[in-house]
């Protein structure tokens, strides 16, 4: 993997200040396509490496569903769940495939979270 | 007991291969690129393999094949529950061969019980040790009786016995839980 | 299912109570139930950076060390587990994933040969046993790759007596190979010492009575599958379809 120690604190800070950003957050992860933690902020008892491998696999599988379905690319993937939404994007940085998700409350707007998702991930691709 | 067919083990064990040995369309994959500098390969899956085999109009058994690193046991345990068998393809060429296949008894442990299960041990004509036999051992040491064989997937004939082992396994099941 | 002990040395009552949130949740896993113990022998002792000296080397017990913040661990041995200071739910779980593997592996490694799924109920000598096949047999482990390549038809009949002890009868009526067949299959898997044997013919009274005991609900699940289920004439199909015999 190309990303260093600089690279990955730049990702953990897109992590930490996506989390300041979002409304009743519960976690922000960013992980490589193929499951590697890259960055993490919110609770730590949500197991971040978990979700990493967990979010990534999600990515990959709506990536599928929706090229076999004629949808083209994914752009954001969301999950509504009884306590909160996840929210996902996947965007690239330095030729490594990552994938930013968004944990939020119930009480949180879920476009504001899916917006605030999108500019993560677009402040990531490059 | 749903019409499937599941094809795990560890990274570079051959699950695709096998795969695509069996399925009547191209198989479909979720392979990204591997950033995993433990890996030396390329791509690796992170969601699953997906591959079918047609028996006659609508009706087909699927066939799945699961991401292999340990960080992806949720997706293992996901795929296997009521599949028809589960194949857990070993490389033998790794080092720590004998305890991926540790990994992956208890990891499935409490699906074990009801589906059928197979091991196919691969690369063993350049890696003949740990043997066969040492793997039988460590299955009944895990208190199973699953056949264990050396196979070469990229051979239709050898993932051909795996599947016969496991749906004679299915098979036996069903007639035995008629009433 | 057994228990294994987890003892805390040296680590502060937060700490100690984090392992015990932990273990609500995650101390019951496939083949142990994990529970925490204060003193008296474990089988995992979960140490704090500096108390790993105070701990006596155990060859029955595996140590993990919490590193100090912002030092590494200082354990002792070389087959000491290092942690680090936050501990997460995570982490802990691949601990307990670790320890059970290496408990696997210990314990294989004093088993002179595999133990039989079933226990033989009485010792016969292999010569009678192989003469009358009288009693019942189950399969305690599958034969290699070369038996099964030269005997297909012995792959149809491993299935059932891998799952219980049977009859040659009913392996004969199971199977629908001839009574030559099943025999010659049996007595090859004896002479390979692949069989346990029991001497009764039919299940003991407590098995008869525990299958009429069975729930009601038992019946009706094979004699209908639901759609996307499997059945025996799905298998059929299947098997024809991959060719097989």
């Amino acid at each position: 993997m190309t990303g260093g120690s600089e690279w990955q604190r730049a990702v953990q800070a897109v992590a930490v200040e996506l989390h300041a950003r979002l409304e009743r957050p519960l976690a922000v992860i960013v992980a490589t396509q193929d499951g590697l933690e890259v960055g993490a902020a919110g609770d730590k008892r949500l197991a971040p490496g978990r979700l990493a491998a967990i979010t990534s696999s999600m990515s990959a599988i709506g990536d599928v569903v929706s090229k076999e379905s004629g949808l083209g690319h994914v752009r954001c993937l969301t999950v509504e769940a009884e306590l909160g939404y996840l929210v996902m994007r996947a965007t690239r940085r330095d030729g490594i495939g990552l994938v930013v998700a968004a944990l939020v409350g119930r009480g949180a707007l879920l476009g504001l979270a899916m917006h605030a998702v999108a500019d993560a991930a677009r402040g990531l691709d490059r | 007991m749903e019409a499937k067919i599941v094809f795990t083990g560890p990274p570079n064990a051959g699950k695709t291969t096998a795969i695509g040995a069996l399925s009547d369309v191209a198989p479909i994959m979720t392979d990204v690129d591997n950033n995993d500098g433990s890996l030396s390969k390329d791509t690796t899956t992170v969601g699953f393999d997906y591959g079918v085999v047609r028996i006659d109009g609508a009706e087909q058994v699927r066939l799945y094949g699961t991401p292999g690193q340990k960080r992806f046991d949720f997706m293992w345990q996901i795929l296997v529950r009521d599949a028809i068998g589960v194949v857990i393809l070993i490389d033998n060429s790794q080092p720590d061969a004998m305890s991926h296949l540790d990994e992956f008894l208890i990891s499935l442990e409490g699906y074990l019980r009801d589906v059928a299960c197979v091991i196919g041990v691969g690369r063993t004509e350049t890696h003949p040790m740990p043997s066969i036999d040492a793997f039988a051992a460590r299955l009944a040491f895990h208190g199973h009786v699953f056949p264990v064989i050396d196979v070469d997937v990229r051979r239709r004939g050898d993932v051909l016995m795996l599947v016969e082992l496991l749906l004679t396994q299915a098979e036996a099941r069903l007639m035995l839980e008629r009433p | 299912m057994s228990t294994m002990r987890l003892q805390p040395v040296g680590l502060t009552e937060a700490d100690v109570t984090r392992l015990e949130v932990f273990l609500r949740f995650i101390g019951k896993r496939a083949r142990w139930q994990w529970v925490l113990v204060r003193d008296g022998a474990a089988d995992l002792l979960i140490c704090a950076a500096g108390a790993r000296r105070s701990v006596p080397s155990d060859p029955a017990s595996e140590v993990a060390v919490l590193s100090g913040p912002g030092q590494p661990p200082q354990h002792a041995l070389d087959r000491d587990i290092a942690l680090p200071s936050n501990l997460d739910l995570e982490t802990f779980q691949e601990l307990l994933t670790k320890v059970e593997a290496r408990m696997a592996i210990a314990a294989a490694s004093t088993v002179a040969a595999p133990s039989p799924p079933m226990p033989v109920v009485q010792a016969v000598p292999q010569r009678s046993a192989i003469a009358t096949l009288e009693g019942r047999f189950r399969l305690i482990r599958w034969p290699g790759a070369e038996l099964l390549r030269s005997h297909p038809k012995a792959v149809r009949l491993l299935g059932f007596i891998a799952r219980e002890a049977i009859s040659m009868d009913r392996l004969e009526t199971l199977s629908g190979l001839d009574r030559a067949a099943c025999t010659e299959i049996v007595q090859q898997l004896l002479r390979r010492d692949l069989l346990a044997w029991h001497a009764t013919a039919s299940a003991p009274p407590s098995m008869r009575l525990a299958s009429k005991q069975a729930p009601a609900t038992e019946g009706a699940r094979s004699r209908t599958t639901a759609p996307g289920e499997l059945s025996a004439g799905l298998l059929t199909r299947l098997r024809m379809k991959l060719g097989f015999s």
